[in-house]
């Protein structure tokens, strides 16, 4: 794949405006599921290498006050992956919203952290599909650093990427101490087919 | 009777967007703002007959924007076209003053509907 | 009345619920052409349901070995009854990306399959299903472990 991957500057606001969109999606089904207000920050578009991914995940690799969830998605030419990272001071406080009781062994923590991951990841992801008319498929949320430690992924050998559309959007609950980070990454490939697809969404 | 209506929206996809989906039989100028500092100044230059106003934008959102417009009580109608549909959303904004709120991606039938419903298309010119 | 109703958002449920499930689905006749082809494969595959449907298996996908998955195949055919691939023979059937492009490890997926006769009116098997497993995590374990053994 010789084509560089780059963003004109109306690709990228079509990017940020379709992700705020699908954001709004995500943030309403946590809103009514929570029974709170979302805080929705403008989405950041860019294009990164893979050595500043790395950066991201080494900040993750052995800090014991965050945690990240990925989900894969796929459809039509687009794959990629939703991370969701959120500091771990955020957990009892969502636990109290989702009405958990008390304190929440590792165990139960994981599965509200999944299951937290999974409406907001689920929500952009099908929100952005459904502006784009593609029906997603997503695999399962894994944590990540669960099954192989982050040192690993970050130690492997050959790159099998080089760079990725990283769209970043923070989450904030007003009046409880609740932050999460969603990245949403898509592959090169991914992105090339994209950026043909919302040309019509661009034309005048 | 040519309309004046005035889209705010720090995204030039969804100005276009919000564009296109006026009715396409309603003698309209449209006039374009980037965020509600620019707004502002457009409400105080001239007379609209309605704003179409985003509310996640920068230098001013859609909220302090309809703040202003209350605090200076400047004559606008305001509609409130938003990704951010959650359910406070929604009621803040017509706390604030905004006349209804309109959900993104925006549908042509229910733009038409709207200006309908608030009398601002469908009125016999009246010169 | 009622009944008929219920039949058809049986039907509907079933429809929907194939579309969306996690496992590929491929119905293929007897000369291998693919009349069937769900959500998860067009997903993965990035071919259409009606670019798929008609198709010969092996012209679309030429990573699949011929004579093996045929030899597999033609069991079902004949003896009416399941056959097995599993990722441990041959990592996948089709080379589809691994479901975590970003993060994951594995550069495809590795694949399990089962494949089940289909029967006509007259009891004979015209037609096999392919259902496809993605079994990345458990092969990405297993490497795992064996690499750990060798350490």
């Amino acid at each position: 794949m010789n084509e560089q991957v780059q963003l004109t500057e109306d690709e990228r606001d079509c990017y940020q405006e379709i992700t705020n969109v699908a954001m709004g999606q995500a943030a309403d089904r946590l809103a009514r599921l929570l029974g709170v207000y979302v805080v929705l920050p403008i989405p950041n578009v860019n294009i990164i290498d893979i050595n500043e991914f790395k950066m991201t995940l080494k900040s993750l690799e052995g800090n014991t006050t965050v945690s990240a969830v990925c989900q894969g998605f796929i459809g039509a030419g687009i794959a990629g992956e939703a991370l969701l990272i959120f500091n771990d001071a955020s957990f009892s406080d969502i636990a109290k919203l989702l009405n958990y009781p008390g304190n929440l062994d590792k165990h139960e923590e994981l599965e509200m952290l999944m299951d937290v991951a999974n409406v907001l990841n689920g929500a952009c992801i099908q929100g952005i599909g459904g502006q784009l008319d593609i029906d997603f498929s997503q695999s399962h949320p894994v944590v990540l650093g669960q099954h192989c430690s982050i040192a690993d992924l970050l130690n492997q050998k050959k790159n099998s990427w080089q760079k990725t559309m990283a769209i970043e959007i923070n989450y904030t609950i007003e009046d409880h101490n609740i932050n999460c980070d969603l990245l949403l990454l898509f592959t090169e490939d991914s992105v090339l087919h994209m950026n043909r697809l919302i040309s019509f969404l661009l034309d005048d | 009777m040519v309309s004046k209506v005035l889209i705010c929206d720090d995204s030039n996809m969804a100005r276009k967007q919000m564009a296109r989906a006026l009715p396409e039989d309603w003698p309209v100028e449209i006039i374009f703002a980037k965020n509600g500092e620019e707004a502002i100044e457009q409400i105080k230059a001239h007379q609209f007959d309605v704003m179409f106003l985003d509310l996640t934008m920068p230098v001013m959102d859609g909220y302090q924007t309809l703040e202003v417009i209350r605090r200076d009580d400047l004559p606008i109608m305001v509609l409130v076209v938003s990704g951010d549909i959650q359910p406070e959303a929604q009621e803040r904004v017509k706390k604030l003053g905004a006349i209804d709120f309109i959900k993104k991606p925006v549908d042509k039938a229910r733009i038409t509907a709207v200006l309908t419903e608030y009398g601002i298309i469908g009125e016999a010119p009246d010169e | 009345m009622e009944n008929n109703d219920t039949g058809m958002s049986e039907s509907h449920w079933f429809m929907d619920i194939l579309q969306t499930i996690d496992a590929g689905l491929v119905v293929l006749d007897r000369q291998y052409n693919i009349k069937l082809w769900n959500g998860f494969m067009e997903n993965h595959s990035g071919i259409r349901p009606d670019q798929a449907k008609g198709q010969n298996l092996f012209d679309l996908f030429t990573e699949i070995d011929q004579e093996w998955f045929k030899k597999k195949a033609e069991s079902v055919f004949l003896l009416n009854t399941r056959a097995f691939t599993i990722s441990e023979q041959r990592p996948f059937l089709f080379k589809f990306k691994n479901n975590y492009p970003i993060t994951g490890r594995a550069d495809f997926m590795y694949q399990n399959s089962t494949i089940i006769p289909l029967n006509n009116i007259s009891g004979e098997t015209d037609h096999i299903c392919l259902i496809l497993y993605d079994v990345t995590a458990a092969a990405m374990y297993k490497n795992d472990l064996e690499n750990q053994g060798k350490n």
